[in-house]
């Protein structure tokens, strides 16, 4: 056969634009045809874009490859392991090679994106050019790679994977390049909930969709690509090639006109999950859908052929090169050969025929196939048809860089070819050697696998209760047999459902599946390189070379080989490679099965699955007078607190102010998220009894009392202070962080002790205020008439409660920072109100708000702990000196047990006061380590140079010998070494006379 | 309801975000103690279509209370409060306009005040409590510790979808119906509390996130062209 003109100019110049008039606006390419082909292009809008660099002009809705396909432009990208050129094989974003690099985003499958105005595109994995990969000489040494290769190489001598080859293997590994500078995108996330979800648009999804909805399901039909239909957009089923359009639009058109029907196109159905819950992907967003009933129409997938160089561009399934010519408009080739296992081929290559494609031949591997509608067609359309042969080895332009003819071999036996006795000049070969079931979805939900030895087809069985699978992934190849399957589907989802849905509607008598698969398409030659995993580089040698190695079960010849480990995840593969490892372990298919699929089915974004995000934030009634006044806030938990007021480069002089302005004179304190717990009913005191470790059945009505819990363990876990305003009625305080653990654990508690009490969790519900300061009793008594707030009538730790600046408050005389001071809780709503109130009334004083930096260093003064800085996970009440806030004489409380024995067995540490009074001294840091020599003995949890005391003052953990003016050695973050004075806290005011005044 | 401009911080109680609403246009009108936001100061008929398509209305600083424990819905019914016998249900109550109280639990119900602010329920019964203070039954500070927000429109139950895992389609969760659960991960009540054909939903939550969950609901609804209403449209349902 002579190599026509064209053919010999795509070897001189493959890859490069041919058109010789891409400037003009109207063209698209000369492999575009005429409309009305291309069921998805805009015509009316040409789009231009830029592909490694040239521009080429497509049309809307193009994909990029269809676009380049238009332009004779066939290399996407180069193989994974020997930088072979590849192209399109499916057009339906299956595997890897038409993996493409846009500016923002790798691996961007070509067949499956649209072009946009001004995209930039580039190939992948390549070094120096995509038409001349400098690491395309790899595949000269392929011999030196067998199967399993880097399991055997690289690691010796030792150290020469760290020195020598894990740098290479590293730059060369993976696909395509991140830029950490691309602008973030939104993506969010929604739920959805249906009665019957059916996944797949094509003929048995339609039906069962509609056969639902008409019952009164509501339903949602989810179809990855851009319009329904399925094969019915693409394929031929019938001699005159109108079957396919009149079936689509009396399905479609019922489906659209159904209102219980949603309909998601571009909508990727991307797992199954435990009852029902599936993930659908459509653009930026991820649904979550709940699904009563579930109907996998899935569809099946076009298998490839196994021969020599079958991976060339130009070589693609049948399917493929349909798709490129019903939804784009866009001829698959000049000159093509159909290599085909059922009639399907003969669909094909009456369609290429009528696109203009110059058939050189149908090659049906069937010795006899018996006559069909379709092969009758092509006969009399006198299309040239060799039977009982394979194509044996695709010939290659130079470099590979596209296929230039066929040799065909008679098949003599399974996988045998006699000598090669045709060959064909082409540029383009389709494959139609069968197909395999959509299984993924189906097996993720629980359902196996099995093989036909007569039929050569995957089967699926086993599926949970509500999930079910109709047309061609259950067997039903026929097209009016997928319908008939589909709509059975629907109706007996409806009546499970407990829908009226009518009469039965009868199942397929002949589901088409006899006949449809070629049982071995495959073809080992000598010379190698018969691809059975493309995006692997995997040939049939490979998978049969694993065996022999021992791995001669499929988990392993998967793990061994890296067989359906690529993007395609053995859609392409599994098939070949169940049948060679049965055929080389002398087992049956259905023994070999495929491997575990598992959720994903396709790639997606992290975004998709970020989605939205959802920070909780939480504001006090004074947080904006806290920003108005320039505060520099912090997050504690998921409130924000003031730390000090003013910019952080005046952080230092902020807080020595604040925490001034509390010893001299008076300021306020926000505490409103130090926790909320009304405790009321009968038992109200012997819940607070049991829950913390001091004794409240006696406290006074209006006194307050200090709060110690631990775990049961005896693990301090929090603090706070209890207000007893009646007798059955107490008002808890507590951390920050540590209320709704607080809240928790009393209601677990409870729940078991049946106490006659109520817990209510009230943080929200009240401000709380801080005055504090040797003038805050003058500051308030001004606001306050109701209540007598003398030292005499309101003494340290009382409780009370009356109005203050008309705002219905609760009172507590409270001395964690060391002056006189008193706790306001008022209404959440009016805190605002008070605040401001309070502000104008200490005007005359100089009140100033002050910042809880300011506070921790104040209460650091008076040798307060806080729980979870002071103390950790494992600090009993002895060690930080609560000790006596610990009844253990009471009958029972939270982690008494625990404490008793701990006490039996002297702690390693103790919580011990430190100064260092060489104003010149370094200040240690919180977590600096305490040393005696070289033992690390403890550490500093809290530390501040006072500006009262003119001291570095902390606390840290020390061993327990040491004693008060003792020396404690502590190592800086620096290395250094500084000696500390330990004294007992107090270091301000050990008399509490300033807050007891 | 007097119409006449007031400003919130005029006022003892506020509400928890005035000054979010203040900067996205809203006018307010005065309540015994605090001050609603009316309207977003433009046409009214275009506000009422806005509440019908999708709107977003702040209520907290209208009346609620709460009680609880084991006889508290007893109590509440001595008080003349019609509640049912089933849990996650909410009725309107018969002589105080549309004043709704959901049983959240056998042990709790919450009171939201009629969304005219004319009746004095909560207070009332705030007021009876504290006289009688009743055994086992304890009040909970829903006017301070919740906020309170309604949702209307066709496009609620679309919006919520982004939000919530609870089918809360109009017509999968009816008029009455209460669900406590998370919506943008916060513990929230959603009540569906209709007075005419457009939906209207109630969301009561902790009023410490009031600016938060009203940035996510704004978010949310700008697919569907959501936006703020005010008082008036709402009651104008």
């Amino acid at each position: 056969m002579s190599i026509r003109a064209g053919i010999a100019t795509r070897d001189k110049h493959a890859g490069r634009d041919m058109t010789a008039s891409t400037s003009s606006a109207a063209n698209s390419g000369q492999n575009r045809m005429a409309a009305p082909a291309g069921m998805l292009i805009d015509r009316d809008r040409p789009i231009t874009f830029r592909f490694e660099g040239k521009s080429y002009q497509g049309l809307a809705e193009d994909t990029i490859a269809s676009a380049l396909a238009a332009h004779d432009v066939w290399l996407l990208g180069r193989s994974f392991k020997y930088h072979r050129p590849r192209g399109v094989r499916s057009m339906a974003g299956f595997e890897a090679d038409p993996l493409v690099q846009l500016e923002h985003e790798p691996n961007v499958a070509a067949d499956r994106r649209k072009i946009e105005p001004g995209l930039e595109v580039r190939g992948q994995h390549y070094s120096g050019s995509l038409e001349n990969d400098r690491q395309a000489i790899i595949a000269r040494l392929s011999r030196f790679l067998p199967v399993g290769f880097y399991y055997k190489a690289f690691f010796r001598p030792q150290g020469v994977w760290q020195r020598v080859w894990e740098p290479i293997v590293r730059r060369s590994a993976g696909l395509g390049s991140v830029r950490t500078d691309s602008p973030h995108g939104y993506y969010d996330k929604a739920y959805g909930f249906y009665d019957v979800v059916v996944v797949g648009g094509g003929p048995a999804g339609l039906a069962a969709a509609a056969a639902a909805a008409r019952a009164g399901a509501e339903v949602l039909l989810v179809e990855q690509e851009r319009a329904l239909g399925g094969s019915l957009n693409y394929a031929r089923f019938d001699a005159e090639g109108v079957r396919g359009t009149r079936l689509r639009a009396q399905l479609v058109g019922a489906v659209e006109h159904d209102p219980r029907i949603e309909i998601m196109t571009e909508a990727l159905c991307n797992a199954w999950f435990a009852n029902n819950w599936l993930p659908i992907i459509r653009a930026n967003r991820l649904y979550k859908i709940r699904a009563r009933e579930v109907i996998l129409a899935t569809g099946s997938t076009e298998q490839p052929a196994v021969f020599r160089n079958n991976d060339l561009p130009g070589i693609m399934l049948s399917s493929g090169a349909q798709r490129l010519l019903k939804l784009y408009g866009v001829r698959p080739g000049r000159r093509a050969v159909v290599l085909t296992g059922n009639s399907d081929g003969y669909g094909v290559a009456l369609d290429l025929a009528e696109a203009g494609v110059a058939v050189a031949s149908v090659v049906d591997m069937r010795a006899n196939p018996a006559p069909c509608p379709l092969s009758m067609a092509a006969r009399d359309r006198s299309l040239a048809i060799v039977t009982g042969h394979a194509v044996y080895e695709a010939l290659p332009t130079s470099r590979n860089r596209h296929v230039r003819g066929v040799a065909l071999a008679p098949i003599i036996g399974q996988g045998q070819c006699g000598p090669a006795d045709h060959r064909f000049d082409c540029d383009l070969v389709c494959m139609s050697p069968g197909y395999t079931p959509a299984y993924q979805l189906a097996l993720q939900a629980g359902a196996k696998l099995g093989y036909d030895d007569s039929t050569a087809i995957f089967s699926i069985q086993g599926l949970p209760a509500h999930v079910s699978i109709s047309g061609s992934v259950n067997g039903a190849c026929d097209v009016d047999a997928a319908m008939a399957d589909g709509e059975h589907a629907g109706w007996l989802t409806a009546r499970t459902l407990g829908l009226y849905a009518g009469t039965e509607p009868e199942l397929p008598g002949d589901r088409g599946e006899r006949g449809i698969n070629f049982p071995w398409p495959m073809f080992p030659h000598p010379k190698g390189k018969e691809f059975i995993d493309l995006d692997e580089d995997l040939h049939y040698a490979d998978i049969v070379n694993a065996c022999a190695d021992g791995y001669a079960e499929l988990e392993l010849v998967k793990r061994y080989s890296t067989v359906g480990m690529g993007p395609s995840q053995g859609r392409h593969s599994a098939l070949a490679t169940a049948r060679i490892v049965a055929d080389v372990t002398r087992r049956k298919v259905a023994q070999i099965g495929v491997t575990t699929a598992r959720p994903p089915l396709a790639a997606e974004k992290l975004g998709v699955l970020a989605g939205r995000g959802f920070e909780p934030e939480r504001f006090t009634a004074m947080h904006h007078r806290h920003l108005e006044a320039g505060a520099t806030m912090m997050p504690v938990g998921l409130w924000w607190r003031p730390a000090y007021y003013g910019p952080r480069e005046r952080r230092e002089t902020c807080v020595r102010e604040e925490w001034l302005s509390i010893r001299n004179n008076v300021g306020l304190i926000d505490v409103s998220t130090l926790g909320g717990i009304e405790v009321r009913g009968p038992d109200a005191a012997e819940l607070l009894n049991r829950m913390y470790t001091f004794a409240y059945l006696k406290q006074p009505i209006g006194k307050a009392r200090y709060l110690l819990m631990t775990n049961e363990a005896g693990t301090v876990i929090d603090d706070g202070v209890a207000a007893r305003f009646a007798e059955h009625h107490f008002y808890l305080t507590a951390t920050t962080g540590g209320v709704d653990g607080v809240y928790r654990a009393m209601l677990w508690w409870n729940a078991q002790w049946r106490l006659d009490v109520d817990i209510a969790n009230v943080t929200a519900a009240y401000a709380g205020i801080n005055i504090a300061g040797p003038n805050s009793r003058e500051v308030l008594t001004g606001l306050c008439r109701d209540v007598d707030l003398s030292a005499e009538a309101f003494p340290a730790v009382a409780a009370r409660v009356g109005t203050v600046a008309g705002v219905p408050a609760r009172i507590i005389r409270v001395g964690f920072v060391g002056e006189l001071g008193y706790e306001l809780h008022v209404p959440a709503s009016q805190g605002e109100a008070l605040w401001d109130a309070l502000l104008v009334a200490g005007k005359a004083h100089d009140i100033r708000p002050v910042g809880i930096e300011a506070q921790r260093s104040l209460r650091l003064e008076k040798g307060h702990i806080i729980v979870g800085q002071d103390t950790d996970a494992m600090t009993s009440p002895h060690e930080c000196n609560m000790g006596w806030a610990v009844k253990l004489d009471k009958p029972f409380f939270v982690g008494n047990r625990s404490i008793e024995i701990r006490l039996k067995h002297p702690s390693r540490r103790r919580l011990v006061g430190f100064e260092i009074d060489d104003p010149h001294s370094p200040v240690p840091e919180e977590s600096n380590i305490v040393l005696d020599g070289d033992t690390i003995t403890g550490q500093v949890t809290s530390v501040a140079r006072s500006p009262v005391l003119n001291l570095v003052i902390g606390l840290a953990y020390a061993h327990p010998r040491v004693e008060t003016d003792g020396v404690i050695h502590i190592k800086l973050s620096n290395g250094r070494m500084v000696d500390a004075r330990v004294v007992d806290p107090p270091f301000y005011d050990p008399q509490n006379k300033r807050q007891e005044m | 309801m007097p119409h006449q401009a007031v400003q919130p911080d005029s006022y003892p109680i506020r509400s928890f975000h005035y000054r979010t609403l203040i900067r996205e246009g809203a006018r307010f009108y005065a309540l015994t103690n605090a001050a609603l936001a009316a309207d977003y100061g433009g046409d009214p008929e275009i506000e009422g279509a806005q509440a019908r398509r999708l709107g977003l209305a702040d209520l907290s600083p209208l009346p609620r209370t709460g009680y609880k424990d084991r006889d508290a819905l007893r109590w509440l019914r001595a008080q003349g409060l019609t509640i049912g016998d089933e849990n996650n249900r909410a009725w309107r109550q018969d002589g105080s306009h549309d004043a709704v109280v959901a049983r959240l639990a056998e042990t709790e119900a919450l009171i939201l005040g009629d969304t005219g602010a004319t009746v004095g329920l909560c207070a009332r019964l705030d007021k009876v409590h504290a006289a009688e203070n009743p055994a086992r039954c304890y009040h909970v500070p829903r006017r301070d510790g919740s906020a309170w927000f309604a949702v209307t429109g066709e496009h609620a139950g679309a919006m919520f979808a982004k939000l919530c895992g609870v089918d809360l389609r109009p017509h999968r969760f009816p008029t009455g119906a209460v669900a406590q659960t998370s919506l943008a991960r916060m513990n929230v009540v959603v009540i569906r509390a209709d007075s005419s054909e457009t939906p209207v939903y109630f969301l009561i939550f902790d009023s410490a996130s009031t600016d938060y969950l009203w940035k996510c609901l704004k978010d949310a609804m700008g697919e569907f062209d959501g936006a703020a209403v005010g008082h008036r449209a709402l009651v104008a349902l």
